[in-house]
């Protein structure tokens, strides 16, 4: 179809699908058609299209995530179902499958249908029934009530939850980088989860035992109840609590899974060569614990450990630390990306205290009193390197 | 055009049988359009994207039953498009300390040229006329702009004819262009106003 018709008006432009393909990469043929009547056909196409009706990649892939939970829990509904009924034949198979079995429990596999997405802006909360809360605040804090209904958020007025008889309804926070939150669960144990993790757990605990999942770094305050054992579960590594305070760190880009314990004991539980699949080992007061997942070992050394709750209260005590381990702290907990122009300066150790309220070039400013190096932003990185002679 | 209607029969095959991947491939696939398209039927984001997560739950729920010649894209469209117009009952949406902050930026990229402004006050004329037609022309408007839809696909949607659908927007805007161009000699007196006027104040040192 050739268009000679030196009169086409917008109109005309505007109802044929191929002639607006053509205005919109911009090789409608100009001696056809007057250059007004594209201007006017290219105002009206944008007029009607208003500002904000996309969807932001981040809310995108969160949309998808709740999907996927929602299918997912669908999909768990009909599998329990199932699994009850095999497990009588279970029993009679033996000690090792069932370990296997547990393995899979229904917290770590709901956990494995989220991922975190560390670069949001705001921390969020899943609640039942696919409802999410974003949260402002850079240290905000969640508190629920006894019976999982009600939570309490900062100080905004209370949000009430339904299902949470149902005993797989799972709450999930999501903590980006430069914010922290602490959480007060049903069962008052407290949570202060670092930057750039999540935690998941029931709204209310089960009859047995208590469980929750951790990705990423958390103090744990657990109130005792020796009848209702609190778990902890991480990808590779299971702790198991009988009211106590300890620190436990498992991102998922650090090579070990490492937990300090303040106070009370703790058993931990990992996959191993051994036999049965798997290996204990109790932990005492004042311990580190390194869970290295791919060697399968864990070392323990002494260790003090303020060094490693005291972010929790806003400050960090550093022992020898490596440069190159405090810039990974910092980072997350700043959201700021540090480098350094001379590898070497990475395994450069420093101790003291460092004052969390301050920025994190201000932070670095005071190491760099200390030491021969300079700190540079440049861009969005901040940079370390040697002084000048 | 064939390949696409290729593809998406393979990945309802895929749906139908329930395969958590497919449903992923969807998402990933539809979301986009689908909430542009959403956007048109409500003002609220957080509304559409309830309704777009209900779609997808829905279709894994009931993918038994679902036809197997049913046109993949025509009835996402049209089950997005019901659930956002049925009221919901009793459902609050919580979201706390949003933030909104893009609004601004517009306006300042305005500022730096004066053309773009004229333009940004053409276009707000535009959408000024276009807020008087029929609810059925912004509608057939936004579905060919907003979300970008073939004049065939749009019939589908709305059950009517193709050459209806043209009409729809023929008539549109041919509306918009007579009112504008009634108002037009008004506009271009306005923009060299603010051409004389506004350059010494920016270059003043």
């Amino acid at each position: 179809m050739k268009n000679n018709d030196k009169n086409k008006k917008a109109e005309d432009i505007l109802t044929n699908d191929s002639l607006v393909d053509q205005m919109v990469k911009g090789t409608l043929p100009d001696e056809e058609i007057s250059a007004e009547e594209i201007g006017m056909a290219r105002d009206i196409s944008r007029a009607a299209k208003p500002v904000h009706t996309s969807l932001s990649a981040a809310e995108k892939d969160f949309l998808g995530e709740r999907i996927n939970q929602r299918i997912l829990g669908e999909k768990r509904k009909r599998n329990l179902i199932w699994i009850g009924s095999a497990a009588v034949v279970l029993v009679l198979v033996g000690l090792t499958f069932v370990f296997q079995l547990a393995d899979q429990s229904e917290i770590r596999n709901y956990a494995s249908s989220i991922s975190v997405k560390p670069d949001s802006d705001f921390t969020r909360l899943l609640l039942s029934g696919e409802k999410e809360i974003r949260i402002n605040s850079p240290q905000s804090r969640i508190e629920y009530s006894e019976n999982g209904q009600e939570v309490k958020i900062d100080t905004q007025p209370k949000v009430e939850q339904q299902s949470v008889s149902n005993d797989h309804s799972f709450n999930t926070v999501i903590v980006p980088y430069g914010k922290r939150s602490q959480i007060t669960l049903s069962d008052n144990s407290k949570v202060f989860l670092n930057s750039g993790s999540k935690l998941i757990y029931p709204a209310k605990f089960d009859q047995d035992k208590r469980e929750v999942y951790l990705e990423g770094e958390a103090i744990f305050d657990v109130s005792h109840d020796a009848s209702h054992p609190f778990y902890v579960i991480t990808q590779d590594l299971e702790v198991k609590v009988l009211g106590t305070i300890f620190n436990l760190s498992a991102y998922h880009d650090d090579k070990t899974v490492n937990t300090v314990l303040e106070n009370g004991s703790v058993e931990l539980r990992y996959g191993s060569n051994s036999w049965l699949g798997f290996s204990k080992v109790k932990m005492v007061p004042g311990m580190l614990a390194v869970f290295d997942p791919a060697a399968k070992n864990i070392d323990q050394t002494k260790v003090n450990t303020e060094n490693y709750t005291s972010w929790k209260d806003g400050y960090l005590v550093l022992e020898k630390s490596t440069l190159e381990s405090i810039a990974k702290k910092l980072s997350r907990y700043y959201n700021v990306s540090i480098g350094f122009d001379n590898p070497e300066l990475a395994l450069e150790t420093f101790s003291g205290d460092l004052d969390l309220r301050n920025s994190a070039i201000q932070v670095l400013e005071l190491i760099a009193q200390t030491m021969d190096i300079e700190i540079n932003q440049v861009g969005s990185e901040i940079r370390i390197k040697n002084k000048p002679d | 055009m064939q390949k696409e209607v290729n593809f998406d029969y393979l990945l309802w095959k895929r749906i139908k049988a329930g395969e958590t991947k497919a449903f992923n491939e969807l998402y990933q696939l539809y979301a986009d359009i689908l909430f542009s398209f959403g956007m048109i039927y409500s003002k609220d984001r957080e509304l559409v994207k309830d309704c777009i997560h209900d779609l997808f739950f829905d279709l894994f729920k009931y993918r038994k039953n679902l036809a197997d010649n049913d046109h993949i894209r025509n009835y996402l469209f049209k089950s997005l498009k019901r659930k956002i117009q049925t009221p919901k009952t009793g459902k609050l949406t919580l979201v706390y300390t949003e933030v909104i902050q893009e609004e601004n930026e517009q306006k300042v990229a305005a500022w730096t040229n004066e053309d773009v402004e004229i333009q940004e006050e053409k276009i707000e004329k535009i959408k000024k006329v276009i807020a008087k037609l029929s609810d059925h022309q912004q509608e057939v408007l936004n579905l060919k702009f907003q979300v970008g839809l073939s004049y065939q696909e749009i019939a589908k949607i709305l059950d009517i004819s193709v050459e209806s659908v043209r009409t729809l927007v023929y008539r549109a805007v041919k509306t918009i262009r007579e009112e504008l161009n009634v108002n037009s000699s008004a506009l271009i007196l306005l923009s060299v106003y603010a051409s004389t006027f506004r350059r010494p104040k920016f270059e003043k040192i």
